[in-house]
Parts: C-alpha cells; structure tokens; sequence
C-alpha cells in the first residue's frame, strides 16, 4: 500500500468525522441546552428517547440512509449516494444523540444554585446560553470528544452509504475491510493502527479534560 | 407609604416534615428585616420561597399591591427587581471583573453603563486588585463580597440575602454592613436578612423575626435586644 | 444590540458576538475559542474542498458509476482497467462499490449505478428480462476449483464432474470424514456452489460437516485452511494465497464451474439519470481488442487471473441466443464508433 495512499484515506477519515462532529456540537449543545433548561410536559420522554438514539446501530442507520438517498427514495434527487457528504450526514445522525444527551447531562450536574442563579440573572436568553456553556464547558466538551471517537470508528454507517469507493469515499475503517476482504492483512493492520493513534489521541485529550475538570472542583 | 411586602401565611412542606408553618411578614419599603433562628428552622426555605424559588403548600405573597403567583410569567416580571444570595453563592467561572459585568449586560444594561457599575462595585468593596482573576480561586470570604457587589450592582427593589458577613472577616463586615445601611436608606429597597448575628441585626433593622421549626416565635417591630433574642436561642 | 433570537448557528454565533462585545470580555475562554476556530476553520476548508474538488476528480467530471462484487475488485483488473481507460476518456471518472453480487443486483435495480458486473447467469438473466438492464455482454471469465485437504479424504480428485465431486464430500462428511466451507454469503460463488449442490440433489444445510462463514472469498479460504476442510474458491484468490495455505487444487475444468462475468448497463428509460452514453464507452472498452488484451494479460503476483471472451461462450460450451445477439450489437458499435 503506497503512503500517499495512506495519507489519502487518514485525512479523509478526519474530514468526514471532524466535520460530522462539528455539525452535532453546533446543534446538538445548543438543543441539549434547551432541553436541559426547559421544563415541558413530554421532556422525560424526549430524553430517553435520546439516551436510546445514542446506542443507534451504525449498520442500520447507514441501511436507512441509504433507502433514503438511494436514487429512486424520497431524498435521491440530491444525488448524495456514494459521496463523502453522505457519510457526513450519517456520523452527524449518528453524533447528535450522543452530544445532546451528554450535553443535557453536563448541564443537570451543575450545582442547582448555580442554575438558579444564572437564570435568575438572565432576561435575555442568549446570557443564559453563554453561561450555561461557560459552566458546563468541560462536561460538554467531553461530549464532543466522545462523539468524534465514535464517528472514527465507525464503519457500519459510512460502507454503506459511502460505497467504500477507493480514493473518494474510502475511510480508515472502510479500508480495513477492504484489504481484510482482499486478504491484504498487512495493509489492514497498518490502517488498523494508524485508527488507533488517532483514537487513542482522542481519548487521551478527553482524559485531560477530565482531570482538569476534577482539579478545578477540589 | 411607599410600599409594601406581604407575606402571608406560607405552608411548606419537604417530604413529611413541616419546614415552615403558618409564617406571615409585612415588610415597608425602605425597611430592613432580619430573621434570625437555630439551624433548621426554615429560614433559608422561607426566603427562597419570597426568591420565587420555590412554591409554597398554601399562602401568598403580595408585591405593591399585586398578588405573586409562581407562573413563568410572573417570574420573569419579578427576575428584574428581585436579588437574592444564597449561603454559599454561587460565582460564574470567569474573572471577577465579568462576574460583575456579564450578569450586568445579561439584566439589559449597556455596554458603559455596565462597566462603570461593574468598576464602582469593585472599588467599594475592595475587589479591584482582583479584578482579572479567576473568580473559582476567591476565599470563601471573598466570593460572598464579590456576589453582594454582583446583587447590589443590579439595582433591585428587593434585597433577600441569607447570611451575607459570615465568612466575613471583622473589618469587612462592618463594611458590608454600613454599606447596606446606607444603601437600603437612599435607594428606599425592601432588605430582608438572614442572620446569626444579633450585633448585625440591631445594627441594620428595623425589624427582627424569630424563627424556631417553621414558626414565627416574635416578630418585633423596632427596638428590641439581645436578651429579646436570647430567650429564644 | 444582540439578537435574542435563537436562529441556526447556537454556539458559533453567540461566540462571535461574544467576541464583538467591547470592554472586559476579551477572554471568555481562550483555549476553547482557540480550539473552536481551528475546528471551525478546518470543516469550512472541507466543505470548500468537497464542493470544489470532489476527492479525486476535478470539477464537471462524469462520475461513472458501477456496482460489482468483491471478488472482482480484490483481483485489481478494474484499478487496471481504470487507469487505461481514463487516459483515453479524460472527463470520466470510473468508480464502483465493491459489494456481494445480491447487493449488487439491488442497487442496480434502484438505479444507484450506471452498470453492474456481477457473475451469475441467473441474477443477470432476471436482471435484463424484468427491464432493469439493457445490453448485457460477457467480457472475461475465470473458473472455479475445488481445493482441500492435501491428503484428499473424499477422494475428490477422481471425480469425473463437479456434481460426483461434491456427492464425494456429501457423503465423506456425512461419514465425518471431511468438512466444507461454504462462502454462505450470496456471492456469485456461493451461488454457484449452492447451483452444484441442487444438481446433486443432496441438501447439506444444517449439517455438522457443512459451514457457512459468511464471509469474502480469502477469509473462507483461511478458515477451510484452519479447519483442513474443502472449499469452492475461484481460481485467482486460491492462486493469490496459494503460498499461504495448506489446502491443494483438487479438481478443475468442468463446464459449471466456469466464472463467466458480464457487464449490463443500467437501463436509462427506467432511471433516466444513467450515464448512457459513458457507459457504452465503457463496455466498449472492455470488449475492444485493447480492453480484452488488458483482460487476457492481466496478473498479479505472476498469476494470469482472467481469460477475455467478448464472443467466445459458444466456444466455452454456452449456447445463450441473448449472448449472441448483443455480442452482435456490440461489434457492430465497435465498428462504428
């Protein structure tokens, strides 16, 4: 396997996932904290049904968007079969339950006074939303980091919509089943480990942040 | 008459114990009450039930005439005049100077109205020298003088601060405390205190509340004492 | 001042006014804002770069479409037959997914392709007759074997047909003797090897001796390694790994067991997005002397992989009137271009 090739692959893998994962944390806190901070009478029922979307299958997701954006679906028209975009869209479905969920779990284990007082303080809403993110930044920041880790190691999701085609939407993980299917195991265990560093790294940044987040309360 | 503060009859119960039973006030404005109690005895409940922070069982409360009722409505109308510090107040993660200012522009002051207010407060109560550091690494003291300095800068009407010198050392409490006086004095606020303090009290009220299990032991109206307090506590 | 409303961009927003703020509020927080712009930065670039570039082809480019199987695209001929074809046609862009021929087929019928190349007669047959494919044509085959245990228990290698090869390991395995790997994952070997099974009229499904993997042609092959059973492997991949396995070519050259693949178009009346007129390119390539020579001589690891045989099935043993009349139609486009 020729390193450019390699290289190829690697930056697509982050593009499609730091992209996927920008989308659900521009979303996903800003819904997470609309739900953490509002009090209707279906929220319970929202929020389960979020912890539940969280353990979405990627296999099946990747199944229905594909139904979806198959040529003869109701969104075929957009012509995103087959293209890295579409993978896109399928981490950042996959994503956004992941960052809402432990966005609204960061924000209930603020200290109630601090809630209290925020949005006692707060006539305009977009104060309250500052302060809240600024509270809760470290516990929402995990939740971003945990969703990029899922979207890199993902496959299921990204095969089947992406098509696994070489040099345009072919990701790390797509392509250690490609060369494992092709009997190629070199190639996948130099692929395989190239996913773990980034994983790795991933967790390692979340693992820091952790630690900062204990220290600051002590 | 100015005004006036009713708070009548608030029922409140946790679980199976009764916090507060039957507790009434009226409070004038530009006066200044003080409760004072054993630990346990509501005080706390009872003032964030005034906060609109919680709902009480039964009874009302009556702002200048309208009847407060816990609606999202009334809430926010009331979010506005109303400031209350808790114990152990909570403080933004930012500097000190932004825990002044950025609640400020939150409440609807502008840009230079609110750093004037913001640098005022500071100086008075002598947080300047702080005021670009991390407001989580304040003494336990020094965060209660920045959030009385963040609920006086917001100019309310009404003022429920729940035992604001204890973590004061001497000179600063006498600070906090004339300060208040005087505060209270020209801006013609409704003042309501929680206090162990019975210096404190006499000093700042005009009336002094004892509260024991949710009950309204005394209520004194001017001119009471230490001993009046003692035979209490 | 500041807009209350909660329009699309939550965060970003309230960031960058935050930022336009005067006076005090310099550092809402450094290092996340940092780390929020260069990610900021970094999905803007990407998105620049899908819109603009679109991965490997410059902007206005056909992008042809083809779903095939897996086994096809292990060999690399299409990598090889890309790269020939693309230095003569500039403006497109051969791409395929690689998936077992079921999938193949489905996505074929959802128009999802502009041309399937899949190896099983039967799937291609329904294919073209219920109106989802036009021009089918046959452009290179290679063939099955069986491959197993070097010491042969069922005696395969003096069967005298695939059919009586594969009674031999029924009953070597129903006497637990043998095991036989199946691919079991609707692929075009698996269905040729279930076609053999329905000639011997024995049923294996369900037998201790009898194991579906599920799984590409090489992992198969790994496991019937391990377990010392027989499989049905084509020819290249058993080739490709030969040095790697234990197992040996046990029997070869019945008629069934030639791998024949066939190109079809996608038929654009029923999906009118199809990319007809590269399409034929395409296939025209494939059975142009160019393309059949590339075909015919394409190898990897020293290893002849495929035979061309635009026009040859007969040749072969296959009499298919439909074969013959597009095999007609296609040197007659070749002819005039």
């Amino acid at each position: 396997m020729e390193l450019s090739e390699i290289i190829q692959i690697s930056l697509l893998s982050l593009r499609v996932s730091i992209s996927a994962v920008f989308l659900s944390t521009i979303i996903g806190v800003f819904l997470g904290i609309l739900i953490a901070t509002s009090n209707f009478r279906f929220r319970g029922v929202l929020v389960t049904l979020i912890n539940t979307f969280m353990g979405t299958p990627p296999v099946l997701l990747g199944l229905i968007l594909y139904l979806a954006f198959s040529r003869v679906g109701p969104l075929g028209f957009l012509g995103l079969l087959f293209t890295p975009e579409a993978m896109i869209i399928s981490q950042f479905l996959l994503t956004l339950p992941i960052v809402i969920g432990l966005t609204i779990s960061a924000i209930e284990s603020l200290p109630r006074d601090l809630l209290e007082f925020i949005s006692s303080v707060s006539i305009k809403a977009l104060y309250k939303f500052i302060f809240l993110v600024n509270e809760a930044k470290i516990g929402i920041l995990a939740s971003v980091l945990a969703a990029l880790g899922r979207a890199v190691s993902e496959v299921g999701a990204v095969i089947i919509v992406g098509g696994n085609i070489r040099y345009y939407t072919r990701v790390l993980t797509t392509a250690i089943v490609f060369y494992t299917s092709a009997g190629d195991f070199d190639s996948a265990i130099i692929l395989g480990l190239i996913l773990i560093a980034i994983y790795f790294a991933i967790n390692v940044s979340l693992l820091y942040f952790r630690l900062k987040m204990v220290v600051r309360y002590a | 008459m100015l005004g006036m503060l009713r708070v009548v009859n608030i029922h409140k119960r946790f679980g199976d114990l009764d916090v507060l039973r039957g507790v009434s006030l009226e409070l004038e404005r530009g006066e200044v009450l003080t409760i004072m109690g054993p630990n346990g005895s509501g005080k706390t409940t009872l003032l964030r039930i005034i906060a609109l922070l919680e709902k009480p069982d039964s009874g009302f409360i009556e702002f200048e005439g309208s009847n407060l009722t816990y609606t999202q409505e009334c809430i926010d109308k009331f979010k506005s005049i109303l400031a209350f510090v808790p114990q152990k107040p909570p403080i933004l993660s930012f500097s000190v100077f932004n825990n002044i200012y950025l609640p400020l522009r939150a409440a609807g002051f502008d840009s230079h109205l609110a750093r004037e207010v913001s640098w005022d407060m500071l100086n008075i109560f002598g947080l300047n020298v702080y005021a670009h550091k991390n407001a989580n690494k304040l003494s336990t003291g020094e965060r209660q003088l920045l959030a009385l300095a963040r609920a006086l800068a917001l100019n309310p009407k009404v003022m429920l601060l729940d035992e604001p010198t204890a973590h004061l050392d001497a000179k600063h409490a006498v600070m906090v405390r004339n300060f208040l006086k005087d505060y209270v004095h020209r801006r013609k606020i409704y003042l309501i205190v929680v206090s162990h303090s019975v210096d404190e009290a006499k000093f700042l009220s005009d009336k002094l509340m004892i509260l024991v299990s949710g009950v309204v032991k005394a209520l004194y109206s001017g001119g009471f004492d230490i001993s009046d307090v003692e035979r209490w506590l | 001042m500041v807009n209350l409303s909660f329009d699309w961009n939550g965060n970003l927003y309230i960031i960058v006014m935050i930022i336009c703020h005067n006076g005090g509020l310099v550092m809402i927080n450094r290092k996340l804002f940092i780390l929020f712009s260069v990610i900021a930065v970094f999905a803007i670039l990407s998105i620049y770069y899908s819109l603009i570039l679109q991965g490997n082809a410059p902007p206005r480019r056909v992008v042809l479409r083809i779903a095939t199987t897996t086994s096809l695209d292990a060999t690399g001929l299409l990598d090889a037959i890309k790269h020939d074809f693309e230095s003569r046609y500039s403006w497109i862009n051969v791409t395929w997914v690689a998936v077992g021929t079921g999938q193949a087929v489905e996505i074929g019928k959802r128009g999802d392709v502009d041309l399937i190349i899949i190896h099983n007669r039967d799937l291609e047959n329904n294919f073209i007759l219920s109106g989802y494919g036009v021009h089918g044509v046959s452009f290179a085959y290679n063939d099955f074997i069986i491959v197993g245990p070097p010491d042969d228990p069922a005696n395969v290698s003096r069967s005298a047909s695939v059919v009586e090869a594969f009674r031999r390991i029924y009953y070597a395995g129903v006497y637990g003797k043998a095991l036989f790997i199946s691919r079991g994952d609707r692929s075009g070997t698996h269905l040729k090897e279930l076609s053999i099974w329905n000639a011997t009229g024995l049923n294996p499904s369900g037998m201790s001796w009898y194991r579906e993997v599920g799984q590409g042609m090489s992992q198969t092959l790994m496991v019937a390694n391990g377990l010392n059973a027989y499989t049905l492997s084509d020819r290249s991949t058993y080739m490709a790994f030969k040095d790697k396995l234990n197992l040996k070519l046990l029997f070869e050259g019945d008629p069934s067991l030639l791998n024949i693949y066939r190109v079809i178009i996608v038929n654009p009346s029923k999906f009118p997005w199809v990319h007809y007129d590269e399409a034929c390119l395409y296939v025209k390539f494939l059975i142009s002397s160019e393309g059949q020579s590339l075909i015919e001589n394409y190898s990897r690891g020293g290893v002849k992989l495929f035979h061309a045989c635009f026009g040859r099935l007969k040749e072969l043993g296959i009499n298919d009137p439909y074969e013959e009349s597009e095999v007609n139609y296609w040197r007659g486009k070749l002819s005039n271009p």
